[in-house]
């Protein structure tokens, strides 16, 4: 029996591009890598990206040029240890995101809640987390 | 490295009616609510997920632009549960059960439009699985083998071209006339 799960994520963005400059160095810490692409002439509506697990496999994460989302997303990433959340953290600060939370434990969730959050390019509140014991 | 969502959460304009509609659909998914509570904001929020991981938040706030996200299912039979529940509670039809081959063979999948125009989905990846050994074996493959191969021949005349592009073409295409609401998510503040 497999535990329910969201399978997949789409999410609208104003300025594909900057999505792209932005998501692709930011999810690399949390496993996702672009695969698939079809451009706008191809959908007839608006660049598409498809971002899956590392070397492949289904896709995880969609962005798609048709508009900034309101009110903005939140959306997490789950990381496998603390390193790749802090790894998150700076991609994405260096690749256009704004600080919303750096790395740290949030113990109002669980003792070993270690996240940080950064908005993206529109203002979507992204965050990676890892909810294990350091070394676990 | 398995890659996983976390978890993410949707602002809705009616909350009461959103909670109605998730329950129902998500019912036969194994997906319940965890948890509930109110927000600062005089709204309520509830964690949804399977006991004891809330994955998808519900939250007031106002309508959110048009989302798309898909929930796994574990059996085709699941996906046509889902698709039948969130029916009956109030969505609208996004593309009934079937295999989409432009995705992968075994891409057995539905589609709904909820109460505010979200398009929601559930999805099973694998073959379909063999009858449980409690039933009646051979009973319970052959009438299931029959209405998946109709399905899937109905969704064939409809489905390759126009699902592909509402799939790829659903992160980001907005409902006609839906208006933004400008507000900013509650769940930051609380999420911060």
């Amino acid at each position: 029996m497999i535990t329910p799960a969201i399978d997949h994520f789409g999410l609208s963005v104003s300025d594909y591009a900057k999505a792209k400059a932005f998501y692709v160095p930011a999810l690399v810490p949390v496993g996702l890598r672009l695969g698939r692409e079809f451009p706008k002439a191809m959908t007839g509506d608006f660049d598409v990206g498809l971002f899956g697990a590392q070397g492949g496999g289904q896709s995880l994460f969609i962005i798609g040029g048709g508009g900034k989302a309101t009110p903005p997303v939140h959306l997490a990433f789950r990381a496998p240890d603390r390193a790749a959340v802090d790894a998150f953290y700076n991609a994405a600060l260096a690749s256009g995101g704004l600080d919303n939370g750096p790395p740290g434990i949030r113990e109002h969730y669980h003792a070993n809640y270690y996240a940080a959050f950064v908005f993206d390019p529109d203002g979507n509140n992204i965050e990676a987390v890892c909810h294990s014991a350091p070394g676990a | 490295m398995t890659a996983e969502i976390d978890h993410t959460g949707l602002t809705v304009e009616d909350y009461p009616r959103a909670r109605a509609f998730y329950l129902a659909a998500l019912a036969p998914l194994g997906i319940g609510i965890v948890m509930e509570f109110p927000m600062d904001n005089g709204t309520t929020a509830a964690g949804l997920g399977p006991s004891g991981k809330a994955f998808f938040w519900l939250s007031g706030g106002g309508r959110a632009s048009r989302m798309h996200i898909a929930f796994r299912a574990d059996s085709r039979a699941q996906v046509d549960a889902f698709y039948n529940a969130a029916i009956a509670a109030g969505g609208a039809d996004n593309g009934a059960p079937g295999i989409r081959p432009h995705y992968h063979e075994h891409y057995y999948a539905a589609y709904v439009l909820d109460p505010e125009g979200h398009n929601i989905e559930a999805v099973v990846h694998g073959p379909d699985q063999p009858p449980k050994p409690a039933r009646s074996a051979s009973r319970s493959t052959r009438s299931r083998a029959k209405p998946a191969k109709r399905t899937a021949a109905r969704t064939a005349k409809k489905t390759p071209a126009r699902s592909a592009t509402r799939k790829r073409s659903a992160p980001a295409r907005k409902p006609a006339g839906r208006r933004s609401a400008a507000r900013k998510p509650s769940g930051r503040g609380r999420r911060k």
